[in-house]
């Protein structure tokens, strides 16, 4: 650039800045711009939302492994709470399938083995010990 | 292609959406059920393909880890999701044995919907439809399906059905007795089907159940005559030659006929 130039590179810049920011603050024109450039305005959008979809869901996924970490206290827990009910002389399963509204879906309760029982049981409590536990820490 | 889809295909198109995905081959399940926030492990499971206990709103899904097959660990995975979308505020445990999974028609509504969900979940319909569009119909279509969505070659067929590019009807038979049957949209023939029925003598059915016979490569596609499976207009309309493709699973002592015109 010579010396005699009307313009600086600090009011070239300007411009262009300008301009961009002409067309992109508007979305029309900014999509007219694009598209008349040759791109494929929505698809562009459709793979970015994608994309940031799937970031959302391996970041959701990476949450609840570390949760699934914090349950094994609660896990620990419901198995002894379980292994204590099973114990008691007076246990009766459709009370406490009553109580705990732990309604089951297709299978019978009679087809349930002792061992499948004591495993469903573990699960429904440690759910629900995790949100005690998420519940006090709140 | 347009398609009509039922509540349950509805809401798998829609979790699959929030996922960003167009295909879940493009993602590992396990990862996709994790990061909709239900709690995933595979363990051994006695006699059960898998298993969902739910309270308020949270949810452990456990897939038996002692499935022989990826392709049906896949499909219970799926199942489970889709009790896990639909089902986890109405019932809070439902366990599910390969019975639940393969009697889809036949397994009770949350069922069939679970299963429905996971049908399309792993096989999105329109996905699915492209990949059959050109092909002529045979086993080789079905096992390029069955690869191409990491999903069983029953899944595959069940999907066929009502997603495929060619009409066919379906068989489902088990220890030699007519279960259920169901036809795509465009078969314009009868079959004669008698529930808890021995499939017709003529038929591949009938044959693998009863002879050591095994049919593979090219001989998976069998000629038969449409008096074996369907119904005639009457005594005087010729006979002519059909198709079947006998899928026989020796291990659950299932198989299922896929019938199509020559």
């Amino acid at each position: 650039m010579s010396n005699n130039a009307k313009y600086s590179k600090a009011d070239f810049i300007r411009f262009v800045m300008s301009t961009i920011e002409h067309e992109s603050s508007d979305k029309e024109k900014a999509k007219e711009y694009l598209s008349a450039q040759g791109l494929n305005v929505d698809s562009i959008v459709s793979d970015g939302m994608k994309r940031l979809k799937l970031l959302q869901l391996q970041i959701s996924a990476e949450k609840t492994k570390a949760e699934m970490l914090l349950a094994e206290t609660a896990k620990h827990k419901a198995s002894e709470w379980v292994d204590g009910l099973l114990s008691k002389i007076d246990f009766s399963l459709p009370e406490l399938i009553k109580e705990e509204e732990l309604t089951l879906s297709f299978r019978n309760i009679e087809k349930l083995s002792k061992e499948d029982i004591k495993k469903l049981l573990v699960k429904h409590f440690t759910l629900k010990f995790l949100e005690e536990q998420t519940k006090g820490k709140k | 292609m347009t398609f009509k889809f039922s509540k349950a295909e509805q809401i798998a198109k829609s979790t699959l959406d929030d996922c960003g995905l167009d295909d879940p081959t493009q993602f590992p399940l396990n990862e996709i059920i994790l990061g909709r926030k239900a709690f995933y492990e595979e363990v051994p499971l006695d006699g059960k393909d898998g298993e969902i206990v739910s309270y308020h709103g949270k949810s452990i899904i456990h897939v038996n880890s002692e499935i022989p097959f990826e392709t049906r660990k896949r499909f219970a995975a799926a199942h489970e999701l889709g009790h896990y979308e639909m089902h986890r505020h109405l019932h809070p445990v439902f366990t599910d044995t390969e019975e639940v999974m393969m009697n889809w028609y036949k397994a009770g509504p949350q069922e069939t919907e679970a299963n429905e969900f996971a049908a399309e979940f792993l096989m999105p319909s329109e996905v699915f439809y492209k990949e059959c569009e050109r092909k002529k119909f045979g086993p080789d279509v079905i096992e390029h399906l069955a690869n191409r969505f990491q999903v069983s070659k029953t899944a595959a067929i069940l999907k066929f059905v009502k997603r495929g590019n060619h009409p066919v009807v379906i068989v489902y038979c088990k220890d030699n007795r007519m279960k259920w049957w169901k036809s795509s949209e465009g078969f314009r023939y009868f079959l004669e089907f008698e529930r808890d029925k021995h499939p017709p003598t003529g038929s591949v059915a009938y044959e693998l159940f009863t002879t050591t016979k095994i049919y593979s490569g090219d001989e998976l596609k069998q000629d038969i005559w449409k008096s074996d499976w369907l119904r005639m207009k009457n005594d005087d309309e010729p006979d002519s030659r059909f198709f079947e493709y006998c899928l026989f699973v020796r291990s659950f002592n299932y198989s299922i006929s896929v019938i199509w015109e020559k």
